[in-house]
């Protein structure tokens, strides 16, 4: 899940336009929907002949939906008859299939080394998709690579852009040839250092909205008692009264265990690198604490759009959305995108 | 052009004036040889034109800006044509650096005849499909403006970018911005300089996507007035130009708008002192 407002600022008291996202999120493999394959979420009855419409544009930048979302309640889980969780009303949902899975990057910082960045990266994709056959070796990590290659290559006159890329990478962790995807979230700073990280916040407002991301996102702590011995042991009588101090370990829940870390010759981070909750519940999380931070940030506004990408294995996407029509044939695994938009303050 | 030199008239190869405007300067390798001329690059604006307010209507797109060029605070050049026609389909507005603006112009009009004359036919009908459309324009204004931007040497302009993108009859209206430094949006409305303080406002109050023309200029008119009052390098005198799918790019004569210095905070200020002591 990827979000992002909507709002140019100058830096200073001046808003630019309230609805600036070519250069926020971008598309960066150039992945294109399938035409024919499209799905029409059964609450909207304005799209009755179906055309699903593309919702990353030729430029890769993200289309503002004109329809506004409501933020899911989590105290209820909404779920239709089969037990499918329902998911906000937006017009349409992209589907990729084959190869493309499409990897989105957001830059905030300055607009105009954004836009650039954005264009440097994407042809040296469409570059690499050219020559090398295809995108089959397009993965989140080689394009978090390519990123910060490419950042730290104008180490002397950087891009002052703070970008995230979030994406799917399929980790196969039972390494039995089926593939098993995982969201893919990486943080980088304007000159290119990068880590996969499960929660990520970039540009203004970071400072305030991480934490507050940090803390929403980890669930409670686990606890486990053990009985402090405080006094000798070779005394019968007095054995109970040594057993008096229960202590409770508090562990954080995120924290991968050193002995957990190694799969072969790699490590995983110390950290888990996605969250514990469903999609309802990070969504409602996830626009909560925007809007926290929309606030006290002046330069914060106007909208939230939020990108859902999914994957689905064979057979399930049509079930797992709740669709009133499949407009193509549903063969082999499939990604989703959904784009949301949210009001936010407008001063 | 310049390969055709043989070695020994290296030195005036290096004193030999580039044509494009991209280059900005010499790079810091050539810069280093005592045989160039010193660089200099452009540290604030001389010759300045104010804003530049931009609107779509139902049926096209209309820019309005004043025909003032101040030279600091004084009022300098006071017919100077700040909108500009690219092709059949693009209509630029500048402000800032007037001399900047000027070598934009002819920049891209250069662009356009080299377009015109690589076409397939050289007849008008058949050239509308080569040209560049609104946003093509727009983009490479943007790459033109980014690149002097990262030379340390801008072009100290604001831009705005009017007119259709596509082809024939899916053509749309557009309007785009690029800035200095190579910042660019599409909008509804936009205004540079002054304008975006004072006349975005009226224009975000008032926008109605099914303007029409007419409303649409009165709209422009008054936050041009709204700009004579309380910008002081502003001009009463002004151009609205348009562009539309049948017609084309329509710029005006320049004309006077009409002004009223009766009201009441004009007549009366309102702070307590025997002029302006207050807002």
């Amino acid at each position: 899940m990827i979000a992002s407002d909507t709002r140019l600022t100058d830096g200073g008291y001046e808003i630019l336009t309230r609805e600036y996202m070519t250069g926020r999120i971008w598309e960066s493999t150039g992945a294109t929907h399938e035409e024919g394959q499209g799905y029409v979420l059964e609450y909207n009855e304005n799209n009755e002949n179906g055309i699903v419409e593309a919702l990353v544009k030729d430029d890769g930048s993200i289309t503002i939906p004109e329809d506004e979302a409501s933020v899911p309640d989590i105290n209820t889980i909404q779920q239709n008859e089969d037990g499918i969780l329902q998911l906000p009303v937006t017009r349409n949902v992209n589907v990729f299939t084959r190869n493309q899975c499409p990897t989105f990057i957001a830059s905030a910082g300055c607009a105009s080394d954004c836009e650039a960045l954005k264009r440097q990266i994407r042809s040296e994709i469409n570059a690499h998709k050219h020559w090398n056959y295809g995108d089959a070796t397009l993965t989140p990590t080689g394009i978090a690579t390519l990123l910060g290659q490419t950042l730290y290559s104008r180490r002397t006159f950087p891009f002052y852009s703070f970008c995230i890329l979030a994406g799917l990478e399929d980790v196969d962790m039972e390494r039995d040839g089926n593939e098993n995807f995982m969201g893919c979230v990486h943080i980088y700073d304007a000159i290119g250092s990068h880590e996969r990280v499960a929660v990520a916040t970039a540009g203004n407002g970071r400072e305030m909205l991480q934490p507050i991301l940090d803390r929403l996102f980890s669930t409670t702590t686990t606890t486990s008692s053990s009985k402090l011995r405080v006094g000798r042991d070779d005394d019968d009588d007095t054995k109970e009264k040594n057993y008096q101090y229960e202590r409770r370990l508090q562990r954080d829940d995120r924290a991968v265990h050193a002995s957990k870390q190694r799969i072969d010759l790699s490590l995983r981070p110390p950290v888990e690198t996605y969250v514990s909750c469903n999609e309802n519940e990070a969504l409602a999380l996830l626009v909560r604490g925007y809007r926290s931070v929309a606030e006290k940030e002046i330069s914060i506004g106007d909208n939230i759009v939020v990108c859902i990408l999914k994957r689905h294995t064979h057979g399930q996407t049509k079930q797992r959305l709740n669709v009133k029509q499949n407009l193509g044939k549903d063969e082999g695994s499939s990604s989703t995108l959904q784009v949301l938009r949210f009001p936010l303050k407008k001063h | 052009k310049d390969n055709i030199w043989k070695p020994r008239y290296a030195i005036a190869l290096l004193l030999t004036m580039s044509l494009s405007l991209s280059s900005g300067g010499s790079s810091t390798r050539a810069s280093s040889s005592s045989l160039t001329a010193a660089t200099e690059r452009t540290r604030r604006p001389i010759v300045t034109g104010t804003s530049v307010l931009g609107i779509q209507y139902a049926g096209g797109v209309m820019l309005a800006a004043d025909t003032l060029c101040s030279y600091g605070s004084m009022a300098k050049y006071k017919d100077a044509r700040r909108l500009i026609s690219v092709n059949s389909k693009t209509l630029i507005g500048g402000g800032g650096e007037y001399s900047d603006f000027q070598a934009i112009r002819d920049l891209l009009k250069r662009n356009a005849l080299e377009d015109k004359c690589t076409a397939d036919s050289l007849y008008e009908d058949d050239t509308n499909a080569s040209e560049e459309c609104a946003k093509e324009v727009w983009n490479y204004l943007r790459a033109v403006m980014y690149n002097r931007r990262n030379k340390m040497n801008p072009l100290w302009n604001d831009l705005v970018v009017a007119g259709f993108t596509g082809s024939g009859d899916d053509s749309v209206p557009f309007l785009g911005y690029v800035d200095k430094i190579g910042t660019t949006y599409e909008d509804n409305f936009i205004a540079t300089g002054f304008g975006s303080y004072l006349a975005i406002p009226i224009l975000r109050e008032k926008y109605r996507a099914d303007l029409e023309e007419g409303e649409a200029r009165a709209l422009l008119e008054d936050c041009m007035r709204v700009l004579f009052y309380r910008d002081c390098r502003a001009l009463n005198r002004i151009q609205i130009a348009k562009v539309t799918k049948e017609d084309g790019v329509l710029i005006s004569d320049p004309y006077e708008i009409e002004t009223d210095w009766k009201s009441a905070s004009f007549v009366e200020p309102k702070g307590q002192l025997d002029g302006d002591g207050g807002w």
